[in-house]
């Protein structure tokens, strides 16, 4: 496939995505990720869970916007938690809270959120011309996918359990290993036999994956919320959000060289946006000629970060959409998503699917400039939201997660599920075992095992034709370098987190 | 014999273990449903069993010792009322569901967001009323009626 050809499969993408009806969806989605994302205690990662749901009852393309822009408001209204309210819903906003509470607290919080959508926008402009760019490459491989390729990629994915771990490998990768068990409950691939059913008839269906999302995520949140009776306090008033001349001028540079370093690395599976809005934060301190400025409320310490944390999250869309690897929480539930509507992320997604796909990344792209039209002007609304007490939103929450798990497959099991996988979501959280691998792990399964047992059959029991193709063994041998490369950028990243808890940061 | 310094990833490992078993077990199981020893639907649980015991082991040595992370600050039990709180919350969900089936969406919701609106909020009851009235039916317009979302009838409706 021609970059030409990929234009204009852009183009019509676009051209789809600006219908009016389209358009609403975008607008809807932007509106009440952001709604979600504000409320306190709810990262981008629960915000998109609850709302995932609500998505289903459209048609695919409208479902598929309005999940673009629900991600990309979700995304904001954690910047806005963490700029106004120093909670960071991710430990990718640990850094943008270091100087965006501070400028909160000196009324510059409407500047530091105006920077953060412009640098969200220019990371989503970034995405999208990366895919352009990128897309035909990956297409042109699409056929020399076989299972052994797709289990090598698998393996790729493993390396995700490093940067998703926080802490402890073995907890990440005892958590991965659940996941993927409770995969396996339902229907045997290749026998057809019922697994891990146990005379219940309504595990042979196996477990639906939202219902875990919303148990793990947004019912974890919730019950999380009523131990610690959260609270929130607003810090000073915002003040305008249009960054002034001088705001942009000095944030130029650092959006600028924030927004490279997090979407270069961003495009390596493993390499979370926690990781880049730190290394970018520390970079811009560096070269500043004020370093001693930063941690008291410079705008330049918001701009990297925000930069570096949405550059990430757009070129995880890349790794996401080719190889079918999500890079990051939000990103694995978004790709949850594009299951729920029959697409499944990979090599051949852009052959089978391009006008499709192109729909969605030309939506990713509107929902992103929604967030400039829409949120910026309406910064006040989301600021007053901040203030609903927790009594009357966890409520709500909890009855809205109860639709959405019961209204995907109409199935009283699954709303079990998702209460169960709430209460075992809170214990996890309370001992520190991740459940992102878990879910990680829970979504790639099946995946996993289709390849698995093809690429075994294909070598007679032999799992040493990954080695002996060479694709494979590229895939293979890279899985390893980014392997060394995530542990490397993990541990200094826990290094940093662990500087900022000791100095009184209020790191999730 | 020593005490584990890290007591809950003890506790974490132990089971682990035994859910390795207890999957190698079904793996066991499904082996006879299989033409081929290394290939079918046994394979991958097998492995994961293995796997499960093997880093249940590496955690249970782990738990014995002194690291940063078990030396770090217990976020410590939880007061008694907060407890009671946590788990009525919890307590609720499980009923919910069970009154979701028995008296329907719309009565159930009433009753469990009336229950929670005094638990987490601690309204008085005539706001927690209120709340509830204003909840289910705003849930109600949204989802039942514009958006045609079925939920469980229940013999109340």
């Amino acid at each position: 496939m021609l970059i030409i050809e990929t234009f204009q499969l852009l183009l019509a993408g676009f051209a789809s995505a600006l219908t009016p009806e389209h358009l609403l969806m975008a607008a809807l989605g932007a509106l009440i990720g952001t709604f979600v994302g504000v409320l306190p205690g709810l990262g981008p990662t629960s915000a998109i869970a609850i709302l995932l749901p609500v998505t289903a009852v459209l048609e695919p393309t409208q479902g598929m916007i309005m999940l673009a822009g629900i991600y990309y408001g979700a995304m904001y209204g954690g910047s806005t938690t963490a700029i106004l309210l120093n909670i960071p819903g991710e430990l990718s906003s640990v850094p943008t809270c270091l100087d965006g509470y501070p400028l909160a607290k000196k009324g510059r919080g409407g500047p530091a959120l105006g920077i953060s959508a412009l640098a969200s926008f220019g990371a989503g402009v970034l995405g999208v011309i990366g895919l352009v760019f990128f897309a035909p490459i990956l297409a042109d491989q699409a056929l020399k996918f076989g299972p052994p390729e797709y289990f090598a990629l698998m393996i790729l994915a493993l390396t995700l359990m490093v940067s998703l771990s926080g802490g402890s490998l073995v907890k990440s990768f005892l958590m991965g290993a659940f996941g993927y068990s409770l995969a396996l409950v339902g229907l045997g691939p290749s026998s057809g036999m019922p697994r891990f059913d146990y005379g219940v008839p309504a595990l042979v269906g196996g477990f639906d994956m939202i219902s875990i999302i919303i148990g793990l995520f947004a019912i974890t949140e919730v019950l999380k919320g009523i131990d610690e009776k959260r609270t929130a306090t607003l810090m000073g008033k915002p003040g305008s959000v249009y960054p002034k001349k001088e705001d942009l001028r000095v944030s130029a540079g650092p959006m600028l060289r924030g927004g490279i370093v997090g979407f270069f690395l961003g495009l390596l599976p493993g390499c979370s946006a926690a990781i880049t809005s730190f290394l970018a934060y520390d970079m811009e301190k560096k070269l500043s000629k004020h370093p001693e400025k930063f941690g008291q409320g410079t705008i330049e310490g918001v701009a990297a970060p925000e930069a570096a944390n949405n550059a990430t999250s757009s070129a995880g869309f890349i790794p996401l959409f080719s190889l079918g690897i999500p890079s990051s929480p939000p990103l694995a539930i978004l790709l949850a998503g594009l299951m729920i509507y029959g697409l499944t992320p990979g090599p051949v997604l852009f052959e089978q699917n391009a006008s499709f796909v192109w729909t969605v990344i030309a939506s990713m792209f509107v929902g992103n400039a929604m967030l400039l039209v829409l949120n910026l002007p309406m910064v006040w609304v989301w600021v007053k939201l901040t203030r609903v007490p927790y009594g009357i939103m966890a409520p709500i929450i909890l009855m809205f997660c109860t639709i959405g798990a019961y209204s995907v497959r109409n199935s009283m099991f699954d709303v079990w599920v998702a209460f169960l996988f709430g209460g075992l979501g809170y214990v996890f959280s309370k001992y520190k075992w991740p459940v992102v691998p878990l879910v990680l792990c829970f979504i790639l399964g099946p995946l996993l095992e289709e390849s698995f047992i093809q690429t075994m059959a294909m070598g007679s029991g032999d799992l040493s034709i990954v080695l002996f193709r060479p694709l494979s063994l590229t895939i293979l041998l890279a899985a390893g370098t980014l392997l060394i490369i995530s542990m490397m950028l993990n541990r200094r990243t826990q290094q940093r987190l662990k500087e900022e808890r000791d100095r009184g940061v209020d790191v999730a | 014999m020593r005490r584990p310094d890290n007591q809950p990833d003890f506790i974490g490992a132990l089971l682990s273990m035994i859910l390795g078993v207890f999957i190698s077990f079904e793996a066991y199981r499904l082996e006879a449903f299989s033409t081929s020893l290394y290939v079918g639907d046994h394979t991958l649980p097998a492995i994961l069993g293995l796997l499960f015991f093997m880093l249940g082991g590496v955690l249970l040595i782990q738990s014995f010792r002194v690291t940063e992370e078990a030396s770090s600050p217990n976020p410590g039990p939880l007061l008694p009322g907060k407890r009671l709180r946590l788990l009525l919350c919890f307590l609720f969900l499980l009923l919910y569901v069970w009154l979701l089936g028995a008296i329907g969406y719309t009565m159930a919701t009433l009753f469990v967001s009336f229950a929670f609106f005094i638990l987490i909020g601690s309204y008085r009851w005539r706001t927690s009323i209120v709340y509830s009235v204003l909840l289910t039916g705003g849930l109600y317009v949204v989802f039942i009626y514009s958006l045609h979302i079925t939920l469980p009838g229940g013999v109340l409706l």
